[in-house]
C-alpha cells in the first residue's frame, strides 16, 4: 500500500489528524480500493470519529490486493506532522506489505530534505465500526463554525458538558408582544451532579435558530441532549479549517448518540473527496425534568445515587439507569448502550476506564452483538464497497414514545416559555420569594426613597 | 437581603473593558461590597498580598440600583473575577445584537438564590440577564455566602484602614515607562527598593550581588507635604541624595516584592489619567493611587477611585 498527497490535500490531511488526535489515542487505518478510512475512539468509548478519504483526494493511491488495515498511535503521527505543512512538498505513506510491522511516512520538503519515519503498528489493532444513518435522526441543525464558536464563547471555557434543548420554532414574529419570539433553542451548561459545581459559571443561552443557524429541523415536543464539549470543539476547529459548515444530528437524551458531520455545499456532498463523522454519546438523564428537582420528593430521589460508595460506582450507575427507566422510558439503542454507559462513567471517579458490558444479554442483544462481530469480520475480509458512513442498514429500533403531555409540560417549564427566566414586569413576585427564603436573612420590603 | 440593578453602558465600558481585566490580574477572586451609595471591588482580606480597592459611586455603573439588607443595607460576598468577566462579556455580546432593533440595552444584575440541577441545597448567585435580537442569556455566577454582620464589620474596618493616604504623594508622568522597567526588574531579583522624597524624587531599584537595575524620577509633581530640594544636593549621586534626604526626614525608603509591585501596575489596564506613589507613615506600606478624569476634562472624576497597597518586606527607615 502506498499513498501520497500534497498542497491543499496535505493541509486537509493534517487537519484530519489533528482532529482525530483530540478525540482518541489510536488511529485505525483501513485502506480499500474505493476509499481510505481513519477511525479513532476515545478511552471512555464515548466519542467515535471516522474520516473517509477517496482516491481522488490523493496524488497517488495504490493498494496491493483488496484491502490493508493497521493501527498506530496518533501521537506518533502528530510528531511526523510537527514539520510545518508549508515546508512539505509532498507526503508519502507506505506499508510494504499487509503484515508489515511498521508504517513508513516520508516527507519530501521544499528545501530538498527528505525525512523518513517508521511508526510501529499496534500488535492488536482496535478496529471499530459504527454505522449510523444520519437521515434517521429526527432533529438537526446546520451552523457555521464561526457562529458556533461565538455562541460557545458565552460559556466558561473549562465547561465539560453542554445541553442543547430544542423546541418547535414559534411562528410569532420577533416584534410581537411575546418578547420570547422565535428563540426556540437553548444551550445550557451542564452541572455534573457528582462533582463540586461551586466554582462553575452556569449559563443558559436561548437563540433564534432562524438567525443563528443555517438550517434547523425539529418538530413536536421539546427534546434535549447533553454531550461533551471537548470533542465538539475539536470537530468545530476541523470544520472551520476546512471552510465547511457543521451539521449536527440528534434525537433525544438517553441511549441516543448525536452525530456531527461537515455540511458541504451540495446536499449529498458527493462532489467532495473526503467526509467525516463524529459520534458522541449523550447523558442518560434528560435535563428536561430539571423542574421536578425543586419538589422535595423528586429531589430526595435524585440525590440517592450520591450516597453510593466510591467503589460501587457501577452500582451508582445502575441506580441512575433505574431512575431513568422509572421516570423516562427510553428507546433502547443496543449498539450505543455501552458507549452511553461509558459516557456516564466518564464523569465518575473511575473515569477513563473502559465500559463493562452488561452481564446478561437478551436474545436480541446477543444477535446484535453477533452482527457487530460480523461487521468487523467483514472489514477484515475487505468486502468491496463497504462504506460504514453511508450504510443504509438501520441499527436502531424505536420503542414507544414519550408521554406527550408530561414532556410538553416539562419542556415548557424549562425552556423559553418559563417566565422566571426572563426580565419581566413580575419582579415583585420574585422579590417576595426572595424574602421568604430561609437561607438569606429576611428583610423588610424595599421602599424606594423619594 | 436583596440587590438588583441595571448595568449602564458606561458601567459596561468601565467594568468589561478596563477594571475587571485589571482586577483579575491583581487577584483571582475578590469581595464585591455593595452599600446604598457605592459598589466596591476589594482585595483586602488576602493576607500578605497586594490590597486593591476599586470604588464606584453607584451611578457610575448602574441605574435603578436597589439594595436592602438587615445590616444597614450592606451586602458583601466573594466571587471569581474571571467568571464575572466571562459572564459580562457574554451578556454584552448578546445585548449588542439588540442594536438592530434600536431597543435600549437592559442588562440586569441581581443577587439570587437558586437550586442547582440535581441538588437540594440552594446556592447564592450573582446573576446577569439580558436579551438581544438573536438570543437571550442568563449567566449565574457562583458566589460565596454573603458575609455575616461580623464579617462585614471586619471588611468595613479593613476598608477604613486602607483609605488612609500617605502624607506625600508623587506623580509618575509615564506609567508605561515604569511598566517596562519593572518587567526587566523581574529578571534581576525579587526585591525592589523604593525611595520617595517630599521634593518630588522617586527611585526604584533592584540590586543583587552582581547587578543593579533601577531608575530615578526627579522633580515630580508632589501632592501633600512638600519641601524644596537642597541646592547643595544637585550634583550628588542618586544614592547619596537619597541617604541625605532620609537623614533630613524629608524622604522615606521601603522594600517591596517585585511581584507585588508589578501586580499593582497591572492597574494600568484601567487607563488611569494620573498615577501617584506614596509611602505610608512609619513605612507600613507602599501606596499606589490611580486617578481618573471626567471624560473630556482634567477634572478628577470623584465617582471612581482605585488604589493599591503593597506590603513592605522591611520597615522603612523613616
Amino acid at each position: 500500500m502506498e499513498i501520497s498527497l500534497s498542497d491543499n490535500a496535505l493541509k486537509t490531511f493534517a487537519r484530519c489528524i489533528t482532529c482525530l488526535a483530540r478525540i482518541g489515542n489510536e488511529l485505525a487505518i483501513q485502506v480499500y480500493s474505493s476509499q481510505l478510512l481513519f477511525h479513532t475512539i476515545n478511552s471512555s468509548r464515548s466519542a467515535y470519529q471516522c474520516i473517509a478519504l477517496k482516491p481522488g483526494f490523493f496524488d497517488a493511491y495504490n493498494v496491493s490486493g483488496n484491502s490493508v488495515q493497521c493501527s498506530v498511535l496518533l501521537k506518533a503521527v502528530c510528531a511526523v506532522l510537527r514539520t510545518p505543512i508549508t515546508n512539505i512538498d509532498h507526503l508519502t505513506v507506505r506499508l510494504p506489505d499487509p503484515d508489515a510491522s511498521k508504517l513508513q511516512w516520508i516527507l519530501d520538503c521544499y528545501n530538498g530534505m527528505r525525512k523518513t519515519y517508521w511508526i510501529t503498528c499496534n500488535v492488536e489493532p482496535d478496529i471499530q465500526h459504527l454505522s449510523l444513518d444520519r437521515q434517521k435522526f429526527p432533529s438537526n441543525f446546520v451552523v457555521s463554525p464561526r457562529d458556533l464558536s461565538r455562541l460557545l464563547a458565552n460559556f466558561q471555557s473549562s465547561l465539560q458538558e453542554i445541553t442543547i434543548i430544542a423546541t418547535e420554532p414559534s411562528s410569532l414574529p420577533l416584534d410581537a408582544s411575546n418578547e420570547i419570539g422565535g428563540k426556540a433553542v437553548e444551550l445550557r451548561s451542564y452541572m455534573d451532579p457528582t462533582k463540586d459545581n461551586d466554582t462553575l459559571l452556569h449559563t443558559q443561552l436561548w437563540i433564534d435558530p432562524k438567525e443563528e443557524f443555517l438550517q434547523y429541523v425539529h418538530t413536536g415536543d421539546p427534546i434535549d441532549v447533553t454531550f461533551s464539549v471537548k470533542e465538539l470543539k475539536a470537530f468545530l476547529s476541523f470544520c472551520e479549517g476546512c471552510e465547511v459548515d457543521l451539521h449536527l444530528h440528534f434525537e433525544k437524551a438517553g441511549d441516543r448518540p448525536i452525530l456531527m458531520a461537515p455540511k458541504f455545499g451540495l446536499e449529498d456532498g458527493s462532489h467532495s473527496n473526503f467526509d467525516a463523522t463524529l459520534v458522541l454519546a449523550t447523558m442518560l438523564i434528560s435535563q428536561l425534568h430539571e423542574g421536578a428537582a425543586s419538589e422535595p420528593l423528586a429531589g430526595a430521589t435524585r440525590t440517592h445515587p450520591h450516597t453510593e460508595e466510591r467503589n460501587a460506582s457501577y452500582m451508582q450507575q445502575e441506580n441512575c439507569r433505574a431512575n431513568v427507566s422509572s421516570e423516562l422510558p427510553s428507546d433502547h439503542t443496543r449498539i450505543w448502550s455501552d458507549l452511553s454507559v461509558s459516557a456516564f462513567k466518564s464523569i465518575s471517579p473511575l473515569e477513563e476506564r473502559r465500559a463493562q458490558g452488561e452481564t446478561i444479554l437478551n436474545d436480541d442483544r446477543q444477535r446484535e452483538m453477533q452482527r457487530i462481530s460480523t461487521m468487523q469480520i467483514s472489514g477484515l475480509t475487505s468486502v468491496p464497497g463497504n462504506n460504514p458512513i453511508d450504510s443504509n442498514v438501520p441499527t436502531e429500533k424505536d420503542h414507544g414514545q414519550e408521554p406527550q403531555d408530561a414532556m410538553q409540560d416539562n419542556g415548557q417549564a424549562i425552556s423559553q416559555h418559563h417566565r422566571s427566566n426572563w426580565v419581566d414586569a413580575e419582579e415583585d413576585d420574585e422579590d417576595e420569594q426572595d424574602e421568604d427564603d430561609q437561607y438569606i436573612q429576611p428583610t423588610p420590603p424595599y421602599y424606594e426613597e423619594h | 437581603m436583596k440587590f438588583k440593578a441595571f448595568v449602564t453602558d458606561n458601567g459596561v465600558q468601565l467594568l468589561e473593558r478596563r477594571f475587571l481585566p485589571a482586577l483579575e490580574r491583581t487577584g483571582k477572586s475578590c469581595h464585591l461590597f455593595l452599600t446604598r451609595d457605592h459598589a466596591m471591588f476589594l482585595h483586602l482580606l488576602n493576607g500578605d498580598g497586594v490590597q486593591c480597592l476599586a470604588q464606584f459611586r453607584k451611578e457610575a455603573l448602574f441605574h435603578d440600583y436597589r439594595i436592602s439588607s438587615q445590616n444597614d443595607d450592606r451586602i458583601a460576598f466573594a466571587l471569581d473575577l474571571s467568571l464575572l468577566l466571562r459572564a459580562l462579556r457574554s451578556a454584552v455580546a448578546v445585548a449588542s445584537s439588540a442594536s438592530a432593533s434600536s431597543a435600549p440595552t437592559r442588562l440586569e444584575i441581581k443577587l439570587v438564590k437558586k437550586l442547582p440541577p440535581n441538588s437540594t441545597q440552594p446556592m447564592p448567585y450573582l446573576t446577569l440577564e439580558t436579551r438581544g435580537y438573536k438570543s437571550a442569556v442568563i449567566q449565574d455566577i457562583p458566589i460565596s455566602k454573603p458575609l455575616s454582620r461580623a464579617q462585614v464589620t471586619e471588611l468595613q474596618s479593613a476598608l477604613d484602614t486602607a483609605q488612609d493616604l500617605p502624607q506625600t504623594l508623587v506623580q509618575v508622568p509615564d506609567l508605561n515607562q515604569l511598566l517596562n522597567l519593572v518587567d526587566r526588574m523581574k529578571q534581576v531579583g525579587d526585591v525592589v527598593n523604593v525611595f520617595i522624597s517630599k521634593h518630588g524624587d522617586l527611585s526604584v531599584q533592584v540590586s543583587t550581588t552582581l547587578i543593579s537595575l533601577g531608575a530615578e524620577f526627579r522633580r515630580l509633581v508632589v501632592i501633600g507635604e512638600k519641601t524644596n530640594a537642597p541646592a547643595e544636593d544637585q550634583n550628588l549621586s542618586a544614592q547619596t541624595r537619597s541617604s541625605r534626604s532620609i537623614s533630613r526626614g524629608d524622604g522615606q525608603y521601603v522594600q517591596v516584592s517585585v511581584k507585588h509591585f508589578a501586580k499593582s501596575l497591572q492597574c494600568h489596564l484601567t487607563r488611569p489619567d494620573c498615577t501617584f506613589f506614596g509611602i505610608a507613615p512609619q513605612g507600613s506600606c507602599l501606596t499606589v493611587i490611580f486617578q481618573f478624569f471626567v471624560p473630556g476634562s482634567r477634572q478628577t472624576d470623584k465617582s471612581i477611585s482605585l488604589h493599591c497597597r503593597l506590603p513592605v518586606l522591611d520597615p522603612g527607615s523613616g
